[in-house]
């Protein structure tokens, strides 16, 4: 046996070219649909680990996708806002706790969102440098975020405007980053957290400016009617909060009407989960219960008709490359009879003349299974940085 | 038999009878009952905003909970701005007493989770009234800044009351296993409080026909529970106004009834001469806002109220008007 | 927080709740009345002669459908080749039709005969009508063949008073029905001799005819409701917006119709203004309603129902109704309701408390203003739970799964004892272990025999099980819905029943009626082991519902077939999975 293995190893190592076109080949062909089944469970289980982590999402009427990107993934899209007296409705209901989230803006190409304390306790987000927000007009800040951005408890940034050729949209806000949190391996290390007041603030419905009431701010007022006044368009808003203009920030207009883009809400059991839900199923009302769990099976399973077809592909590809490559081996003993009649000449039989043969292409595909297992080994091993990787690079 | 026999018995049939026992469950699913919070043996922690709600709450609440007010003591909570680690710690309180009405209005800045807020006036929005403040919007369209609320609702005892129940509802909820004893007190302190209006009342009304003028405009509260139909300037206790102010104040005074200046604190002596002088008696009503060194917010209305009351024992005269504290 | 584990139940499972959901809103839907409120049904509306009088401002104009037994009484009107060739004589036709309508069909306008003229007359299709409103129905299939004429009478001022006056030359058996304006005056009745009808030109909702028979059964412009059910008190008005806008300005003064851009604003200023009317006490407490709704309705003999989407309404025969929800704890000892609307127009109110026992009608009048309920119902009201037999427990189980285990057990114990006998052996011992061994062995047989449903057993147990979730339906308060729900259903599929009912009762309370399935009845019941101790089964079952609404009380027989899959958990029955195969009204 030594001697036919021998023999069949220095036939593969003289044609050497040949012999590594081969193994690359079919280690691609054994390599891509481990590799993809691999992404995709992982993908998936990181998709859904998510979304089972989310009980219950509100929303307005519309797309549930889209409500789902914008909830657990921070994809801020056009979704119709929801009131803020929806939380307290809630609240008052017992039934569970509602976290109100509003993402609408941006930290150059992170999103911005605003929350309340109550988020940072659903998501287990820790503070690993600085300190948690405690005030309108700070930010803390996920792990990569910071890391692309640059950015340390002290400094600050500056939200994105929605465009520079709109005067009359709102302008940058600059928010004090006050904390760092760990990484969680999840959309959270790419946001930008402030409070949700910060974020009305972003928006425009809160400002701060000089009082109007000073003889000095004579020139900002339009009109006055006794106690109540006019301003005019050239008031200035201050462009960030400080401790000493944060005494003049107000809001106008009544908060429970101010918006979110979702809230998530957080049962205190399965019943409650239940009756929630059910006081929200009239079509007619302007809020929807969406199951995130349910939202993202649905959103997979099509995902996963995909993948179908793509396998159907990789096999159409991988029987045209195995017969190809056992054309390859015909050829190649085609090209070999005067070698092999040589051999039988010198005394090998014609069996051991096979099972030689024979062992070069077993050679060969075991060459071919041991490159792509060491490929899955790799993959296994650093698939989650790739696939925070390849996350991020999609993000940006 | 012989005991090798007996044991052989006894023990399959101990065997068997354990069997049997184990297996007296109904089959299917065993439903085992969820696993609820053994309870957080330190006692909830309450803060507030002020002192009149941080001693309602601790007459509901007893020794159930620790109630918490971080508002320095020489600062006025309504216009406090709290450095970060006070917002913290009032992030990591159980449960945060708000005034509402506007009062405090760092809480509208602060990062404070709504589950654990208790607003005291959010379902008595009949009984706010306007602080008359200054108020203002962008365009003529734009909506009104809503800032003009006055905030010293608990200065009104009904009002008052009504807050203490929705501080005794919030503190049941938080502590579900001694709600009973906080009801019997709470019941017991709004009672307290009904019956202070009633008194006040009765004594506002001796003094029916006296023009009332405050010195902050932090009466509104007083002024609409009890018809004062008061005026309000803007003088501080420990500070002498200037000659404007005082010929205000002699233009706004209506001689002919007698008009009683009320006070936050006692005013500097030379203000209080001079205002007697003109006529005007002087009441200390304290806001009882912070907690006082020497006594607490039940003494205080004890003492707003003999004060009031000693006005109406007081002949409506000028020269016999005097400081009342 | 506690994470929750839902496990969507895949495709497989329709939901049981959509049967109930299709319930309720098929209980919206015009039925035959098993026990209607008191609809006087005549079989007019079947007469051989149709006729229908249309009168407005300028005329009018009778639409008449006679019948070919009726030709003889009609023979006037006959064209002169038909009325010849069936020997009715030679008389001239003008000569005829002026007979006709001076003698034989006359209308006088106070005190006046009008002129009537035949505008056209000739062969028709006869209109197939609804038996109990008379309203044409959708099918006119196989319709008989009649003459069809239409006769006018102008006039040329809005009379106050008509008269109809019919003296045929033969006996005709006439059904007829006149409407004032649009309006309908009366349902449909027989026409007799002589008939007085007083003209309301400002409102022809209150054009009335002198005899009380020809009443209109909706004739006044308000009703009330009371309905007593167990944990709910409900209330609904009935109420024309022409009426109430005299007591509350709904902005429609002046109109000929409603548009439909007006009408939710009618709605709510209708519910602002009745919000502070008819006063509801429940035993001794006044109740405040915990939800109100208004929809505008279209009302028949047959049903009412929510006119949905939204038409342009005319203005005089609109009807609003408004449903005010009070919910109670248990079933209520007194309820009684103050009526406070009335004015010249409006003196005598029909109103009716109806409890599961059935209606009680009165009329309210300003000296008489107050509905009363008293509680004096001796049987049960409260919704039953069926009582279910507990599953076997798991030594039962086990029991029935190795007691022939136990018996070869004995078996061997009793030869043991025997071998001992021709052994001289320990008999003692032997024979303990025999007799332990054969009691065992009986004991075990019996014990397990309990873990089998034998067919009654089942039919039982799954009743109950369908009995109990469809109680769950009368209770109000979320929690208590679903804790019922949650002792008969488990698993998603309580999520998805529960959530379905939410959307039935979402239907329901947009302006249809609420159901109360009254019965339930198994008609066949086929079961099958499911793994180690579940059931599948497959169910035919009938429900009998009882539905109340806007004065009608409806009783709905529906039949459902289904595929179910039953589990013990925590030591009850549950239903895990149902399919529906088929479902069918009856």
């Amino acid at each position: 046996m030594k001697s036919i293995i021998f023999l069949a190893l220095r036939y593969l190592a003289y044609y050497r070219w040949k012999t590594g076109v081969l193994v690359a080949a079919i280690s691609v062909i054994l390599f891509l649909p481990l590799s993809l089944e691999y992404v995709l469970d992982h993908g998936t289980e990181r998709l859904r680990a998510r979304a089972q982590a989310t009980p219950l999402v509100l929303g307005a009427p519309g797309s549930a996708i889209e409500l789902m990107l914008s909830t657990l993934y921070f994809e801020s899209g056009n979704l119709a806002p929801l009131k803020y007296a929806l939380i307290d409705e809630i609240h008052e209901t017992m039934l569970g706790q509602a976290i109100p989230l509003q993402v609408k803006y941006r930290v150059g190409d992170f999103p911005v969102v605003g929350t309340s304390p109550d988020y940072f306790d659903f998501r287990d987000l820790k503070i690993t440098n600085g300190r948690r927000l405690a005030l309108a007009g700070e930010a803390v800040l996920g792990a990569l975020s910071a890391k692309e951005l640059g950015i340390s408890p002290g400094d600050s940034v500056i939200t994105t405007p929605d465009t520079v050729f709109d005067v009359t949209g709102t302008y940058p806000l600059k928010l004090k980053v006050v904390g760092l949190l760990q990484p969680t391996g999840t959309q959270d290390d790419y946001a930008v957290f402030v409070d949700v007041k910060t974020s009305w603030i972003i928006g425009g419905t809160g400002h701060g400016h000089e009082d109007l009431a000073r003889p000095e701010a004579s020139g900002s007022v339009l009109k006055r009617n006794g106690k109540d006044l006019v301003a005019n368009a050239s008031v200035a808003a201050f462009r960030e909060v400080t401790p000493d203009n944060m005494a003049d920030f107000h809001f106008h207009g009544g908060v429970a009407d101010f918006p979110l883009s979702a809230i998530i809400v957080v049962p205190r059991d399965v019943k409650a989960g239940v009756l929630l839900e059910g006081r929200y199923q009239n079509p007619n009302s302007s809020v929807r219960v969406v199951l995130p769990s349910v939202v993202i099976d649905n959103l997979l399973n099509t995902v996963l008709i995909v993948r179908q077809y793509v396998l159907a592909a990789i096999t159409f590809v991988g029987v045209a490359t195995l017969a190809t490559v056992a054309l390859v081996f015909s050829l190649s003993i085609q090209l070999r009879r005067s070698e092999i009649t040589t051999m039988m000449r010198i005394g090998a039989a014609p069996m051991r003349i096979g099972v030689i043969l024979g062992t070069e292409i077993l050679l060969v595909l075991a060459a071919s299974v041991f490159v792509a297992g060491i490929a899955m080994v790799v993959v296994n091993a650093w698939g989650d940085a790739l696939f925070g990787w390849i996350l991020m690079a999609g993000n940006l | 038999m012989d005991i090798d026999g007996w044991e052989l018995v006894t023990k399959n049939l101990v065997i068997f009878i354990a069997f049997a026992l184990a297996a007296c469950e109904p089959a299917g699913e065993v439903v085992t009952s969820e696993d609820t919070a053994a309870g957080n043996m330190a006692a909830p922690v309450v803060y507030t905003v002020n002192y009149p709600l941080a001693w309602m709450a601790d007459r509901i609440a007893g020794e159930v909970v620790e109630v918490v007010l971080p508002v320095p003591p020489t600062e006025d909570p309504d216009q406090w701005q709290p450095l970060p680690q006070h917002v913290l710690a009032y992030q990591d309180a159980d449960l945060v007493i708000l005034n509402g009405a506007g009062y405090a209005k760092w809480t509208t800045l602060a990062f404070l989770s709504p589950a654990k807020l208790v607003d005291t006036t959010a379902n008595a929005t009949d009984w706010l009234v306007p602080a008359g403040d200054v108020r203002h919007r962008h365009g003529p369209k734009g909506e009104q800044n809503n800032t003009d609320t006055a905030s010293h609702t608990w200065l009104s005892p009904d009002l008052a009351a009504e807050q203490a129940r929705v501080i005794a509802e919030a503190l049941m909820q938080l502590v579900p296993g001694s709600a009973k004893g906080m009801k019997e007190r709470a019941d017991t302190l709004v009672g307290e409080l009904k019956k202070h209006a009633r008194t006040l009342g009765e004594v506002f009304e001796n003094l029916r026909d006296r023009q009332f003028i405050f010195s902050h405009p932090v009466y509104q509260y007083i002024d609409a529970r009890y018809s004062l139909d008061g005026q309000t300037v803007v003088w501080e206790p420990h500070e002498e106004p200037n000659e404007d102010q005082w010929q205000a104040m002699a233009d706004l005074v209506e001689p002919d009834r007698s008009p009683i200046m009320m006070w936050e604190a006692l005013p500097l002596r030379s203000v209080s001469d001079r205002l007697r002088e003109m006529g005007i008696s002087v009441v200390v009503f304290e806001t009882g806002a912070n907690p006082h060194p020497r006594k607490g917010y039940d003494v205080i209305l004890d003492d707003n109220l003999a004060n009031v009351r000693a006005l109406g024992s007081m002949a409506a005269s000028p020269n016999s008007a005097k400081a009342v504290d | 927080m506690i994470a929750l584990q839902r496990h969507w139940s895949g495709r497989s499972s329709i939901l049981f709740g959509m049967v109930a959901a299709f319930l309720l809103v098929c209980s919206m839907l015009p039925i035959s009345p098993a026990f209607a409120d008191a609809v006087i049904r005549t079989q007019a509306m079947n007469a051989a002669t149709i006729a229908e009088f249309y009168i407005d401002e300028t005329e009018i104009r009778l639409e008449i459908e006679i019948g070919l037994s009726d030709l003889a009484a009609f023979q006037s009107l006959l064209p002169d080749d038909i009325h010849q060739g069936m020997e009715f004589g030679s008389v001239p036709y003008l000569d005829r039709i002026r007979r006709f309508t001076e003698e034989e069909f006359v209308m006088r306008a106070d005190g006046t005969r009008l002129k009537g003229v035949l505008k056209r007359i000739g062969p028709a299709d006869r209109v197939k009508r609804d038996a109990i409103t008379g309203e044409p129905l959708a099918s006119q299939a196989e319709a008989d063949r009649i003459v069809k004429a239409q006769i006018i009478w102008p006039f040329e001022s809005a009379p106050e008073r008509l008269e109809i006056r019919v003296a045929l030359p033969d006996i005709a058996s006439i059904g007829f029905v006149a409407y004032h304006k649009g309006v309908a005056v009366n349902d449909f009745r027989y026409l007799t001799a002589f008939q007085t009808l007083d003209l309301d030109w400002q409102d022809p909702w209150y054009t009335a005819f002198k005899s009380r028979s020809l009443r209109r059964q909706y004739a006044e412009p308000m009703m009330g409701f009371i309905y007593v059910e167990p944990y709910e008190v409900r209330k609904e008005i009935i109420v024309r917006p022409k009426d109430l806008q005299r007591f509350v300005d709904l902005g429609i003064e002046g109109l000929a119709s409603i548009p439909v851009e007006l009408q939710a604003g009618i709605r709510e200023k209708a519910i602002e203004f009745l919000m502070n009317h008819h006063p509801v006490v429940i035993d001794g407490v006044e109740a405040v309603p915990t939800m109100v709704r208004a929809d505008f309705l279209e009302r028949t003999l047959r049903t009412s129902r929510v006119i949905d989407p939204p038409e342009v309404l005319d203005i005089n025969a609109a009807i609003m109704g408004v449903k005010f929800i009070y919910p109670h704890k248990g079933f209520a000892d007194s309820v009684t309701m103050k009526w406070d609307l009335f004015d010249q127009k409006i003196t005598t109110v029909p109103v009716s408390a109806v409890d599961p026992l059935g209606a009680m009608p009165q009329f309210m009048a300003p000296d008489y203003d107050t509905l009363s309920w008293q509680n004096f119902i001796r049987i049960p009201v409260m919704p039953q739970m069926a009582d279910i037999a507990a599953p076997p427990t798991r030594l039962v189980q086990w029991l029935e799964n190795g007691r022939w285990l136990l018996v070869v057990f004995a078996g061997l114990l009793t030869a043991y004892f025997v071998w001992s006998i021709a052994k001289n052996g320990r008999l003692v011992v032997s024979g303990i272990l025999a007799v332990t061994g054969v009691l065992l062995a009986m004991g075990g047989w019996w014990m397990g025999s309990q873990a089998r449903l034998d067919d009654a057993a089942a039919r039982v147990m799954v009743n109950g099980l369908l009995t109990n979730i469809y109680r769950a339906f009368d209770f109000k308060a979320e929690e208590d819905v679903y804790d019922v729900l949650a002792l008969s259903v488990e698993g998603d599929l309580l999520r998805e029943v529960y959530l379905e009912m939410r959307r039935g009762l979402v239907l329901a309370s947009q302006g249809g009626a609420s159901a109360r399935v009254k019965q339930v009845e198994l008609v066949s019941l086929n079961t099958e082991p499911d793994g180690a101790s579940g059931i599948r089964a497959e169910v035919t079952w009938q429900i009998r519902a009882a539905v109340g609404h806007w004065g009608h009380i409806h009783e709905r027989r529906n039949q459902y077939k289904a595929k179910l899959a039953l589990k013990p958990v925590g030591g009850a029955w549950k239903l895990v999975e149902i399919e529906i195969q088929d479902e069918m009204r009856l």
